[in-house]
Formats: C-alpha cells, structure tokens, sequence
C-alpha cells in the first residue's frame, strides 16, 4: 500500500469524524433551543 | 492486514512536541489530556472535600458555632457541585481519554484538538464557581450560591450574585462536558481497530459510549434549565414565577430530567470498570458481557423516563406517582442483572486482593447499600417520611462517594502502573483502602439512622437528641477528609518511581492496553492491530 492512499484514507478519516461531531452538536443545540422556544408560552 | 487500515500518526510519530507550560496548554494528546482531567480532578477533590469538613465541624455540635448559616448552605452546594462536575465526571473523563483509545486500537482520539478544548474550559468554570467566596472576603457581594446544587426556584430567582457565577460556570461545565461526549462518541464508532467489533469493544468502552450518548442528551436540558434561571433573573421572563404565570416546579422537573440521567452518567463509567478488574484479579473471564452490555442500554434509557422520584412530595396526581415509582423500581432490575455478573465473575475465582481489587470489592458491596436505600426512597409512602432527610443524604453518598468515587479509585489504581510504568506502593494503597472503607462508613451509617429519626438536610442546626450521631459522623468525615492525602501521596510516589510495570501490570489483565508498553508510547497504536 502506497503512501499517497493511505493519506486519502486518513483524509476520509478525518473528514467522516468532523461530520459525525457536527450531526451530535447540532442535535445537541437542537434540544436547547427547542426547550426554551417550547416552554416560552407556558 | 493491518496496512489497509488508517493509521493517522504513522508518519510523524516521533515529532518533538513542545515541553514545559505550552505542552499543556496546547497538547492535543489523549494522554496527556487525561493526566490533566485527572490532577483536576484530584485537586478539586480535595477543594470540595475542605468545604464539607467546614460543614461537618459547625454540625459536630447542636446549636451555631463557626459560621453564618448562608455561609453554610454555600458550603453545601459548591460542595455537590464540585465533586459532581469538578471532580467525579472529570475523572472518568481522564479515564475515557486515557483508556478508550488504547482499548480499542486507535492511536488517539477522533478530535484532539477539540479534546484541548473540553478539558481548557474546566479550570476557569471551577475558578467562577468559587470566585464569590473570594468576592466576599473584599465585600463584593454575599458570597457564592447557596441554594444546593438542585438550583431551585423561586430561591436560585432570588439569590444573590453566586447564583449568576453558577449559571455561568454551569454553562461552561456542560459545553465541556457534550464536546467531550461528542469526541468520545465518534472515536467509538470511526476510530475502531479492523476486526473489534462493537460486541467486542471492552465494557469501559461501552458504558463510556452510553454516557456520552446521556450527556449530549441530558445537559442541554440542564442548560435551557439555567438560562431560563437567567432571563428571569435579569431580563423579566417569568418562567418559573407564579407570580407572572410561570410555574416553580417546571424547574424541578427541567431540573431533575437532567439529574437522574446524570446520576448515571456518574456512575456507569464506574460500572464499565468493574468487569476489568474483577476479572483481572478472580483471573476468570468476565461473566456476561452482552447481558452487561444490555444492561447498560436498558439503565441508559430508562434513566430518562424516572425524574420525578425526586419530588414526590412536591404534591403530583396519584397516577403519576405511581407511574414514578414503578418505573423508578425497574431500574434496580437490570441493575441486578450487573450486580449479578460482577459477582458471577468473581465466584470461584482463584482471587488475590490487591488495592484495586479491595476497591472493586468494596465498591460492590457499598454501592450495593446505596441502591437497596435507593428502593426504599422510591417507594412514595416511605418516600413522604424520608424526603429531605438526612437518610436521602447517606443513600446518594453510598452511591455517589463509595459508588462513584471509591469505583474510581479502583480504577486509577487498577490503570496506575499502565499510565506511569511504575508500581504504585502496594502496603499505602491497602492502607489507604482501609482508611477510607471504613471512616467512609463511619461517616454515613450514623447519617441513615439521624433521617430516620428526622433529622432534616441542609440545616446547620438540629435538636439535641441527634448529637451523638453526629459527632461520630464528624469524626468520620475528618478521618475520611485525611485518608485522602495518603491517596494524594501514593499517586505522587508513583509518578516520580518506584518498581518497573511490566507491560501486562497484572498476572490476570487482559485488553489491547497491557499490549502496550508501560508507559505506552505518545501515540498509542500507530499501527492499528488486528482483532481477532
Ligand atoms: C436502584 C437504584 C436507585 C434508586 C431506586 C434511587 C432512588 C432515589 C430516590 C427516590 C431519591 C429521592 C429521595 C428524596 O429526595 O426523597 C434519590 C435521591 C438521590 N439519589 Fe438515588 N436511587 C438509586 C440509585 C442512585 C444512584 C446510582 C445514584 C448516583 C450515582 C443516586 C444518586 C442520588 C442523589 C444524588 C440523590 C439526591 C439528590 C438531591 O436531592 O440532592 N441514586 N434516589
Ligand atoms: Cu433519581
């Protein structure tokens, strides 16, 4: 296995990570902000 | 083969990386982020351990000797909110970082440089935490929160400034903690050595991943909970103000949504430990991994469906109760499922008891008391009785102190020699086991009986007939508070020498880590092993 493959992959790597953390965060943002625009009227 | 797989470091993996002050401020290394979480953690352990033994001094005798009351109940809240968020997540925290990317192949976490970030946001939230005791002393306001670590309204609505200061620091402990959550997730599912399967992961690694999971669910609640705190503080919402047609117990509700859950996210980390260590020293196979791991799921999702047991008596449909209390029961079945997989583990087992050992073993019996005491406040009857007692007080430190941070305790010891290629001091650590075993007890058993002669939480005064109990439960607290720098000076031995770790520690330690070297390398695989 060549070096420049194993850079795609880490790139691929990377780049799955980074949209896996975002998915999270925002579900995450999501629950706070529906929260308190949910109970504003209450 | 194991060249088909990503390896992120292979081709750097001996860089000098910078040393003295900037190495910690800028690492993105999971080690040397754990070590961090963990002198934190032990630092603040001791910050919220000398705020208790200032409660248990005024509480040795009836009547007010050494302090104000306000200052008292301060005590108390930094105190729960310490050791909760300052001192027991961040110490599993260490671990997770430390831990996760050994136990699975990977050589680092997912997103190390937001792993920077997760721990840097920790010392300045602890420091606002604290900081109106310090204001005080210069005459700037009265002094830090003092509504308990439950934050209630209408008194956290009408508290002095500490309450904004544990807003704030509340604000930042949480996004510290869902960045660490998210970090943690994603090294699970992406970062995986080619043949572990998620069925294969290590127990610690599973019960980190449900945590995580809780907490990016569970923490922005408590933050929309504060916030909301905040806006009528300052901004003229009425959330929780009857007054202007709000409701006080919604946040009791938003309160303990979070709360329960957390009370888990403290403690199933602690349960992921276990299995290694007992099996390690019964030197028998872990009984019953999937049932651990299901286990694990079950108590992950019922522990959002339970809150309100914590406020039966708050007054709630009789429906409702019921409904809480049922499913608040529940819980304790799959809990029994893994009391009985540790005990199974170690049944027959050829055992010796070393320090972590003797930990694990206490953890086992001791959290064991905490959840039957638990069975008891669940039950709405008796729970009208108990409530606000000082018997709520010893249940939750049978869970939290012996469950939670004994657990801990056999884990770093457990881990200790991996970490820092040395032994640690075999004969202080069993000292140090049976200190705090038994001053721990000494300590809280007299606290059961006090609430369930009705002696109140939260009071810095009480009748006569409860001072021989408390006098004990003081003197227990004091012996406990001490024990705790032999910890301090076991760890610091430790790390300065002491006789070489073999790579595998223990006789009967299995998992990737004791492949490593001890001390393991900066990058923990840099090549990715292969699973069978
Ligand atoms: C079978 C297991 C358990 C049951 C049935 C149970 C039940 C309860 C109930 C009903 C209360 C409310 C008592 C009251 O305020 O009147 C309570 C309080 C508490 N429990 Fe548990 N519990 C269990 C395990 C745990 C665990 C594992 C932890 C922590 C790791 C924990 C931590 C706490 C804390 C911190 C409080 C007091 C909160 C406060 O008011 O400040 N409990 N428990
Ligand atoms: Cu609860």
């Amino acid at each position: 296995m060549n070096n420049e493959n194993q850079n795609d992959e880490k790139l691929r790597q990377q780049q799955a990570n980074t949209r896996l953390a975002w998915v999270l965060g925002v579900v995450s943002a999501a629950v706070f902000v529906f929260m308190i625009y949910y109970l504003r009227a209450k | 083969m194991t060249t088909a797989t990503v390896s992120t470091h292979d081709d750097h993996h001996d860089h000098g990386h910078p040393s003295g002050i900037k190495r910690w401020l800028f690492t993105t290394n999971h080690k040397d982020i754990g070590t961090m979480y963990m002198i934190f953690a032990l630092i603040m352990f001791l910050v919220g351990g000398m705020m208790i033994m200032g409660v248990r001094a005024e509480l040795f005798q009836p009547g007010m000797q050494l302090m104000k009351p306000e200052f008292f109940n301060q005590l108390i809240g930094v105190h729960a909110l310490i050791m909760i968020f300052a001192a027991l997540m961040p110490v599993a925290t260490g671990m997770a970082n430390w831990l996760i990317p050994m136990m699975i192949g990977a050589p680092d976490m997912a997103l190390p440089r937001l792993n920077n970030w997760s721990f840097w946001l920790l010392p300045p939230a602890a420091t606002l935490l604290v900081m109106p005791f310090i204001l005080a002393l210069f005459g700037v306001g009265t002094g830090a929160v003092a509504t308990g670590w439950t934050l209630y309204a209408p008194l956290s609505v009408q508290g002095g400034m500490g309450v904004d200061f544990a807003i704030f620091s509340i604000h930042l402990l949480g996004i510290s903690s869902i960045l660490a959550s998210i970090n943690v997730v994603v090294t699970i599912l992406n970062m995986r050595a080619p043949g572990m399967t998620m069925m294969k992961m290590p127990l610690f690694v599973w019960a980190w991943l449900i945590t995580a999971f809780l907490l990016i669910a569970t923490i922005p609640v408590l933050a929309g909970a504060v916030t909301m705190l905040l806006t009528d503080r300052h901004f003229d919402t009425h959330f929780f103000d009857a007054a202007g047609g709000g409701d006080p117990i919604l946040f009791q509700h938003l309160f303990w949504f979070f709360g329960h859950p957390e009370v888990y996210i403290l403690l199933l980390p602690i349960w992921g430990f276990m299995p290694h260590i007992l099996s390690a020293f019964a030197r028998k196979p872990i009984y019953g991994h999937k049932a651990q791991v299901y286990s694990f799921w079950a108590i992950g999702i019922m522990s959002v469906i339970v809150w309100a047991h914590h406020f039966f008596t708050v007054g709630m449909p009789i429906p409702a109760l019921l409904y809480f209390m049922y499913s608040t029961m529940a819980i304790s079945l799959p809990l029994a499922v893994l009391f009985f997989c540790w005990i199974a583990t170690i049944w027959r087992g050829s055992m010796t008891f070393e320090t972590p050992m003797l930990f694990a073993l206490g953890f086992v019996i001791l959290f064991g008391i905490g959840g039957l005491t638990g069975l008891v406040l669940a039950d709405v009857a008796a729970d009208a009785q108990y409530h606000h007692s000082y018997f709520v007080v010893a249940h939750f430190h049978y869970t939290l102190f012996a469950g939670g941070i004994m657990g801990a305790m056999a884990g770093v010891y457990f881990w200790l020699p991996k970490f820092t290629g040395h032994m640690y001091d075999e004969k202080l650590g069993k000292t140090h086991f049976w200190l705090t075993a038994i001053s721990f007890n000494l300590t809280f058993i007299p606290q059961f009986f006090l609430g369930l002669a009705g002696m109140p939480r939260r009071i810095p005064d009480y009748a006569l007939q409860f001072t021989e109990f408390n006098m004990i439960s003081s003197l227990g607290a004091f012996a406990l508070g001490l024990s705790q720098l032999l910890f301090v000076y076991i760890i610091i031995k430790c790390a300065r020498g002491g006789e070489k770790a073999s790579d595998r520690v223990w006789e009967g330690a299995k998992g990737l880590e004791f492949t490593l070297p001890s001390p393991p390398p900066y990058h923990s695989f840099t090549t990715q092993p292969v699973v069978k």
